[in-house]
This record gives C-alpha cells, structure tokens and sequence, in this order.
C-alpha cells in the first residue's frame, strides 16, 4: 500500500472505532456513558435492562453494521472491476433478487408464511443455503451470458432483466401469500442491521471474513483484469479460475448479508466510488483494504441516522442508504470527463 | 550475444473454430524467429495477421502442427511460465486510466511476484530501468490518462519489458501515432531488440518504417502464405509486390514505397538534371494524367513505360512516335522547360508548369 | 319574444330539475337521532319513511366521510330524499370485503343477505365456503383488487369495505353505480363504540332489532365484566406483539388494544402514549419498559403453534424479558383461532379471556377462548 492508503486507511479505522462508540452510546432508549462503560468493562451495577441492551442489541448491531458494510463493499468493488463497469454491484446485476428469492422460496417451502427473520437454528443453515444458491444461480446465468455477450453494457442490461425476472417470481410468491407474510417480507426488504443476535453473530462473521480474505486474495488478479482479459492472460492470470473465485466470493459475501440483513441499497454501488475519489487510484492494493473500510464507515454511520427519531421510532435503513450513496453517484457521472479513473 | 532461435514453427495450420467446423485461416506454416532482430509482419487486412499472432502468444491454439517457444511445445508450458516467454502489446482500451506509469508498469512484474504481487527491491529497479530504457521515467508518477497515445504505448511496451520475456509479440503498435510517435516506437524496439538480445515481432501497416527498421519480414498473403527472409532480400526478390494481390497497386523498388497504378492521358518525354528532380518531376506529371518517357530509352522502340513501371491505359492511336512527343526538361526546380508542338514554355515552378500543361493539354475523352 | 319565452323556459326547466330529486339540501321533516351511547363516527336518525346513517370522517373529524338514505326497497322511493347515497335495505345480494362482517351478518341471521365476499382464504367461517362451492356467494378475489366482472356479473345491492386514509378511491368498483359503505367501525377509538356499529349494520340487512338487542347484550355482558375487575389489585403490566424487521409495532396509547388491556385490569407499559394506532419502536426501547412485564400476548400466524424455544430462535434477545423466563407469553394463532373475526362485535369475549389471563383467580374453570399458554 502507498502513501496514501495508509494515510486514509489509519482515518478509517479511527473514525470506525468513533461510529462504533457513539453506535453503542446513542440508541432509542437514553443510557448514560458511564453506564455504557460499566457495562462494556464488564462492572455489572447498572439497570439490568441497560446491560441487557448493550450487549444483546447494540454490540451486536453494531458489528453487523460494520462486516456487512465491508462485505458489500467489497462486493461491489469487484464487480466493478471484473465487468469494467463503474455501475455494476450486486444488486444492480440481480444477485442481490436471487439470494431473497433464494430466501423466499426457502420460507414458504419451510413454512408456509413469508414470515422473514424467523430462523429457527436447524434453517438457519438452510436460509443460508437459499441465499447462497440463489444468488449462485443468477450469477452463474450473468456469467454464462458474459461469454456470449462482448458489451459491457449489454451485459449489465442482461443482468437487469434477470433481476426483474427473478423480482417477478418474489411478486408472485408474494401475491399468494398471507397479509402478514407480504407485511413481513416488506419489512425485511427495508433491511435492518439488528437480525443478527449475539448468539448468530460467530456464524454471521465467520461467513463475511471468508468472503473478505477470499476478496484480498483477488487482489492481484483484479489489478491485472484493469487491463483486459487479454492482458491479464499474457500476465499469468487463470481467468477461468479468477472468475470462479470472484462469483464464489461475491456470492457467499452478498447471500449472507442479504439472508442476515435483508436486501441493502446502494453500499455496494457508490463505496467504491467513494474509495476511488479519495485515493485517485485504481490500484487494488490501496483500493481494497480503503472500500472495506470505507463501506464499515457508511454503515455505521446509516445505522446511526437510523436511531435519529429516539423513543418515538426507527427510520427504515433502506431509506438512508440512498441519501448518503445517490449523490455519490451523481457527481461521479458528472465530473465523469475529470475523473481519471473513467478514461 | 548469442542470437537463438525464439519461436520455430513447422508445418502450423492456424485458423479458428466455429459452429460448422474449422476455418483454416493459413496450414503449412514453417517460420523461426530469432532473439537480437526486429521482424515486422505485413500484410493487407484480413489476411490472418491477427490471428497468427493470437496463435503465437497462446490467445488461440493452432490447429496443426509444431511450435516451439524457446525449444518447448507451446501448449505444454504453465500460464506462470508463459507469462514469462511471452510478452504482448495490444490496442485494447483498457480501464487503467486511473492508474500511474509506474503502477500499470509494474503490473508487468506479476509473473515474478508472489501471492499479492508484492514487488521488491530487485522488482522496482528492473522497472526503473525499463523506464529509462523506453524513456518515460520522466511521466513515472502520472496517470495514463494524462499520457499521449505514443507515452501510452510505450508505457505498455515497458510493461511487456520488465515482465523479462525473451518473446514480445506487438500488435500494430503505432497504429494512430503519428510520423514522429511511429519512428520513436520503431527505433526504440530495434535497440531494444539488439540491446536486450529479445526476440520482438510486431504487425504494422507502417511499411515504410517497417523496410527501414525490421530486420527481417513477415509477409503474409492468401494465396502466398508466409513469406520470411531479411528484408533486402525479399525486396530485391520482387517479392513486395506478392503482398497485396491488388493489379493497380504497385511497389517502388527504387523508393521502397506502393503507389497506385496511374491512369494516362497523355504521353511525354522526361529529361532532368538530377535523379531527385526526375523523380519528383515524374511524380507530379503522373498524378497530372502522363505516363513519362525517359529521354535515354527514347530509342528502344514502342516500349512505353512510366519511370515507376507498369500498365498504363493509353490510347494506342495516342503513340507516336517518340520525336512529336511533347517534352520537358527540367534543369532546375525553379527552370522548367516544356516543348510541345514546336513552342517552348519556360515555368519558373510546378505551380506554373501544371497551369500550362492544364492549358495545353485537353484530357481525352 | 319567441327567444325570451323559450329561453325562460330552459331556466326554468333546469332550476326545477336542480330542485328534485337528490338536489335538495334541507329536510322536511326532523327525524329522531337514535341514541348511540359510544359511536363517535356514527349517527343515525330515523325519518320513518327512511334512516339516514351519516358517517364522520374518522381522519378529519370537521368533515363527512359518507351518509347513506337507507330506504325500504319493497316499498316505492320517497320524494324529496335528502343529498346522499341511496340504499335500498334489506341488503340480499351484498359484497362483503372483511371477514370480520361476514362473522357479524351470520350472527345477525342474515347469511343470505351475502352475495360475494373477498379474500376467502382469510375467511373461516363454513358457511361462507360452502356457498362459494355450491355457488351461491362469489369468490370476487383479492379485497385490493377486485375481480370487477364478477361483481358486476353479480349486480349486488352494495359494496361493504373498509375505508383508509387518503384511500384515492377504491378504483374501478367506484364507477360501478354500486353504492359502497365505507365500514369505518375499526377506525373508533373505543371497543364498544366499534361494538355498536351492529346496529347500523343490522339496519341493512333488515335485521335492526337483532342488531340492537345484540348490542345491548354485549354492552350488559362487557360492563359487567369490566366492572368485577375495576378495582382489582395488583394490575399486572402487559405487552404485546412482536418484533418484525428492524421495528418492534405495538398499539398506542389510545388504541383499542390498550382500552382492552385497560378495562381488563391490566397496565398496558404504553398507556399514557397518546396515538390510536400503531407505533413503531426500537427493541431495546421495549426492552427497557416492558422488561419486567408479568404477561405478553402475541398473535401470530402459522401453520404450528408457537413455543418458546422457537421465539428464541426467532430472535434470542426475547429471552431477556421476564414474562418469557417465568413462561408467561400467552399466544393466538390466528390461523386456527377466529380472532379477528369474532372480537370486533364481541368485545366481551375478548375482555373476559383477557381478565383470566390478568386475574387467574376469577372464573373458575373458564377456559380461555383465543389465547393459549405457549408451550416449551
């Protein structure tokens, strides 16, 4: 990593550490700090209630929010890179409509309502698996269409009308399904850090870290896809197998996220953006490590603005997400000429 | 240095497949290619230079036949140690635009690099050198969007440098540079070549600095196949006019240039003082219409030729014979002197000169 | 002269037409306004030769939401019937939308007054499925979408719905000339105020002294249950509902739901919130009032029933509260349970399970009608 990866990366990791402190000290109910500390330093005098809200509710929230913010931006960024397409991500491709008709479909078969966020432990591997299979299957199809299609734009209309296809199975899963289902299933669509308790959170991030090593471990052949599959063939890269790797990780990385947390907007589209304005590079070996944080910031900070409305409610996650990543976007279309790592 | 044989192919059938089978594009290839030269490889489009190249650097396979790289069967070598025989310049877009000279350069030290493709100190002086070597350590730290088209080529030529292959295969690399850009590229890898005893074979539609600079040539044509040899040699073996198949389009053997068949009106006789003012003399009463007759060979009877020899459509009843034709002297570039019907124009340029002969001379119907 | 005499005939013509019919504003007669005791929404006033039921809008109480004439429709029409949608009562052929009316018009007797119904698969009620399959009620769909042609195949007599706010219209059903009540009973605030919406109801399908004699059982059964609890101590505290995604909805402080756990004896932990409908909360703001709640209720719906270790698996956190550690979680799946159908127009079976649950020690050998104990 050059100079000024490291910079920003040493900003990143403090400002994370900041988002998680005030994640843990801001919430709907008013816990005053040196309670959250008592609790945190495990001195166990306060309101039991409080130490409850602490350790089951927000620590655990919090850590989703940030490997799930890391995980899709991860996602994101190599996507970008491997369909050389500044708007690809996972959920523009349609792999994000497979793994929640992955989900859905593993709900209804297991239980007859579309009751999302009921795991019982023996499905929860299965909800898992439906996830994962589910955006497998969309991203073998992208995949298999990428051989027959050269344009990168055709490819990614491609991959949109898969997902429009696999969001008209959820709609008629939907339409056959009970008020409460439907209820349930858009709520799950709005996404939600807080499905993952303390006692799933192991499993969620033991998940999310094999995705994110299997990313680092992509680094060099994303550098060398930079030039072109041709390139990178001269270079020694097996594309075949770079290919498998990144399906495979982009997958396991978006399935969890998605089974876990529901579907969530726009973080894997405009962080590595975002990373790319700061650094003004395209060079994975900075740009990786500084997309993964940077994702672990934005969804901290969301989570955060979620918590806004205090006692007298929540804002739905979904509904930030846009706000902090639209604009992002926006202005990299505009200054599209200026930035250099369009030309 | 030791000059060896890089590629040695025997008996290669290259083409590609497609629904309905094979499509040969070439069969019966035999060709070597040696470290220490510069060989360009010519021929008009769609005559498989691409392919052949793709053939060669492992993009496609042959689909018969022998070939060695390095004295090893292609198909058996790793993709890590063929990345490391062959190296390759394309006009691909790339998205690298976001990347600095040295980063992208460095990206050709992959197939010596470990797992994260961590480079060493041994990894950046052998790009610093490259650099200096191609002469662009100057733009090291700029992005290759702010580069030139010729710095962007170079850049990827140092690439294809610093990855050591011993093989470097150029797909027109000078296409859309301009005159200065292309003789830059081409210099620079003949010295490569010699200096760092590689084996460097490029496509080029550059004849020009192709006859100039290649050591040896590639001549690729449908109904020829493979030509190869030094380039004197197949020049001087008339073998330049086998390239393009096209009757109209003939090559200069004095000039080392193809020029298109002219289409004559008229007949005049030619006389200079010098052999460049003769040759542009000719060049610009030929593009007036004239097939041109030299004074010397005005005694060999009916045997019309242009000073770039070759059909010409003439009227027959137009011949006649050689003392009524009109003629011109040139004495000087600012001292012309045509002669036609007895009277005598004196041009003090060829602005002049070609007014009076639009004058004088009507075109035929 | 000829154009003046025929134009003052043109105006006169079009100011009589304006005169009669609907067009009139004012009534000629005062009727007797028919006491409701705990209606807010609701007025009914009795003219004789028609009733006319006049609704309030629920969400801008200065406005009118909708007043239906209702008139006999074995007799011939009134002159003069004042502005308002016109219903020819008793109802034979009508478009039930809810399931929870479907269970009203049974107990009122008056099944054969239903014609089509909607959503049949949330509908429990035998009656209704046989005559969906022998044919004599349509199956017209999806209550949001409506097959049209089989209710207009079906020409029924009126359109019974449920209103909401800024609705934008029912969509085509409007301009089927079909006159539509907007059944805005579970927009009272109060449980028997919904309760006494019968009454109306009873009106259309003829049966208005049903409708009221079973009101007034309900009111009599509800008060004196509500009465054998006012002062019984202690209150236990309740909370309800379960979380779904990344809010945990529970009924505000004015709503129904609380008026229930209220007249039931019990602290509902959001009785001093002030909205009537549902509130959207984080978890650990639940967690921190409602901690040490003795009871939770939750409805629920599945196929199984709902056990303890299944809540923690849905969410483990749960487990935290002390109405779980002490198995307190009392549940009504709705599949199996007609929850919804039943307690809009029988609070009194709602309220008297909900004092069993609260106060074990009342009614003796009364076995709970909606809610079970959950089970490990």
């Amino acid at each position: 990593m050059n100079y000024k990866g490291v910079k920003y990366g040493i900003i990143l990791i403090a400002t994370i550490l900041l988002l998680i402190i005030a994640n843990l000290l801001f919430g709907s109910v008013h816990i005053p700090a040196s309670a959250v500390w008592n609790i945190i330093t495990n001195n166990a005098t306060e309101k039991a209630s409080w130490s409850f809200i602490i350790m089951e509710s927000r620590v655990p929230q919090a850590i989703t929010a940030l490997l799930c913010g890391a995980a899709l931006a991860g996602s994101g960024l190599m996507l970008q890179t491997a369909f050389n397409n500044p708007l690809a991500g996972p959920s523009i491709l349609g792999i994000t409509s497979g793994a929640n008709l992955g989900v859905a479909l593993v709900m209804l078969a297991g239980g007859g309502t579309l009751a999302a966020g009921i795991f019982n432990l023996s499905n929860f591997f299965s909800v898992i698996l439906g996830a994962f299979v589910g955006s497998m299957l969309v991203m073998g199809l992208i995949l298999f269409f990428s051989t027959l299609i050269k344009s990168n734009i055709m490819l990614l209309i491609t991959g949109i009308m898969i997902g429009y296809i696999t969001s008209s199975a959820i709609s008629l899963l939907n339409f056959f399904a009970t008020a409460e289902g439907v209820h349930s299933y858009i709520i799950w669509g709005m996404g939600n850090f807080g499905g993952v308790s303390l006692q799933q959170l192991p499993y969620f991030t033991i998940f999310c870290v094999a995705g994110l090593l299997m990313a680092i471990l992509l680094i060099k052949p994303l550098n060398a896809l930079l030039l072109g599959t041709r390139y990178a063939e001269n270079l020694g890269i097996n594309i075949r197998r770079t290919r498998n790797l990144l399906l495979v990780a982009t997958g396991l990385l978006t399935a969890v996220t998605t089974a876990f947390c529901g579907p969530i907007a726009f973080i894997g589209l405009a962080v590595p953006h975002m990373a790319r304005l700061m650094l003004g590079t395209s060079n994975h070996n900075s740009l990786l490590p500084i997309t993964l944080l940077t994702g672990g910031v934005i969804a901290l900070l969301c989570n955060l603005i979620c918590i806004l409305p205090g006692e007298s409610g929540i804002i739905p996650l979904n509904a930030v997400t846009p706000i902090l990543g639209a604009p992002v976007i926006i202005y990299v279309i505009i200054n599209q000429r200026k930035i250099q790592y369009f030309n | 240095m030791e000059k060896r044989n890089v590629i040695s192919a025997t008996d290669l059938s290259i083409g590609y497949h497609t629904n309905r089978g094979e499509k040969q594009v070439h069969q019966h290839l035999s060709f070597e290619l040696h470290s220490g030269e510069l060989t360009c490889l010519l021929g008009a489009n769609g005559t498989g230079k691409s392919t052949l190249l793709r053939t060669l650097s492992a993009s496609q396979p042959a689909l018969s036949g022998k070939l060695l790289i390095e004295g090893k069967a292609l198909e058996e070598y790793s993709e890590r140690d063929r990345s490391r025989i062959i190296g390759i310049v394309l006009t691909d877009k790339t998205q690298a635009g976001g990347l600095t000279v040295y980063e992208l350069v460095a990206l050709g030290r992959q197939p010596h690099t470990g797992f994260f493709g961590r480079l060493h100190r041994e990894d950046h002086r052998i790009i610093r050198q490259t650099l200096d070597a191609v002469g662009i350590a100057h733009k090291a730290n700029n992005y290759m969007t702010e580069l030139s088209d010729g710095e962007r080529q170079k850049t990827m030529i140092a690439k294809a440098l610093v990855q050591e292959c011993p093989l470097i295969l150029l797909d027109e690399p000078t296409a859309f540079l301009d005159v200065v850009s292309r003789i830059e590229i081409m210099s620079l890898l003949h010295r490569l070549a010699i200096e760092q005893n590689k084996a460097i074979l490029l496509s080029t539609h550059d004849i020009e600095q192709a006859l100039v600079l290649a050591d040896k040539l590639w001549l690729l044509s449908k109904e020829k196949g493979l030509l190869h040899g030094v380039t004197e040699d197949l020049i001087l073996q008339q073998r330049m006019d086998d390239l393009f198949s096209r009757k109209d389009i003939k090559f200069d053997y004095a000039h080392g240039v193809y020029y298109p068949e002219v289409d004559c009106q008229h007949s005049i006789m030619v006389e200079a003082s010098d052999d460049v003012l003769l040759h542009w003399t000719i060049n610009a009463l030929n593009r007036h219409g004239f097939a041109c007759l030299l004074k010397s060979q005005t005694e060999e009877v009916m045997d019309l030729f242009t000073s770039q020899s070759g059909l010409i459509k003439a009227n027959p009843t137009d011949i006649k014979s050689p003392t009524t034709l009109p003629q011109l002297k040139a004495v000087s570039a600012e001292n012309l002197i045509l002669i036609k019907d007895g009277l005598q124009e004196v041009c003090t340029s060829f602005e002049e000169l070609l007014n009076v002969i639009e004058k004088y001379f009507q075109p035929l119907g | 002269m000829k154009q003046i005499s025929l134009f003052t005939y043109l105006i006169t013509v079009l100011f009589l037409s304006a005169c009669s019919g609907k067009g009139s504003t004012a009534a000629l007669s005062t009727g007797d306004t028919i006491k409701l005791k705990y209606a807010d929404n609701l007025t009914l006033i009795d003219y004789k030769e028609y009733k006319i039921a006049q609704l309030r809008n629920p969400w801008d109480t200065t406005k009118v939401l909708h007043t239906y004439i209702l008139v006999d429709k074995t007799k011939p029409d009134p002159q003069n019937l004042p502005e308002g949608t016109i219903i020819r009562t008793p109802l034979s052929k009508a478009v039930i939308y809810s399931a929870v009316h479907c269970s009203l018009i049974k107990q009122l007797g008056a099944l054969k007054g239903i014609g089509g119904i909607c959503d049949l698969k949330y509908i429990k009620m035998q009656e209704i499925h046989d005559g969906c399959r022998k044919g004599t009620i349509v199956d017209t769909g999806d209550g949001m979408n409506p097959d049209i042609e089989k209710i207009i195949d079906l020409h029924p007599d009126a359109i019974m719905l449920s209103p909401f706010e800024n609705s934008g219209g029912y969509g085509r059903v409007e301009k089927l000339n079909i006159p539509i009540i907007e059944c805005a009973d579970y927009m009272e605030t109060s449980v028997l105020g919904r309760a006494e919406w019968m009454r109306f109801y009873g009106m259309l399908f003829g049966k208005q002294a049903q409708g009221d004699s079973l009101f007034a059982n309900v009111e009599k059964e509800y008060l004196s249950l509500k009465k054998q609890v006012v002062n019984a101590l202690p209150k236990p505290s309740v909370i309800c509902d379960l979380k779904s995604g990344s809010a945990w909805y529970m009924p505000g402080g004015k709503s129904t739901t609380a008026g229930f756990y209220a007249d039931a004896g019990g602290e509902y932990i959001l009785k001093n919130e002030n909205h009537s409908g549902s509130v959207p909360l984080a978890f650990e703001t639940v967690f921190d009032k409602g901690q040490n709640a003795d009871f939770w209720l939750i409805k629920y719906n599945q196929p199984t029933n709902m056990t303890y270790r299944q809540l923690a698996k849905e969410y483990m956190p749960y487990s935290g509260f002390r109405a779980f550690k002490q198995h307190q979680v009392y549940g009504c799946n709705t599949n199996t349970v007609p929850f919804y159908e039943e307690s809009p127009f029988h609070p009194d079976y709602l309220l008297k399970d909900l004092i069993k649950i609260f106060h074990p020690t009342l009614f003796d050998g009364y076995q709970l009608r909606y809610f079970t104990k959950l089970a490990d």
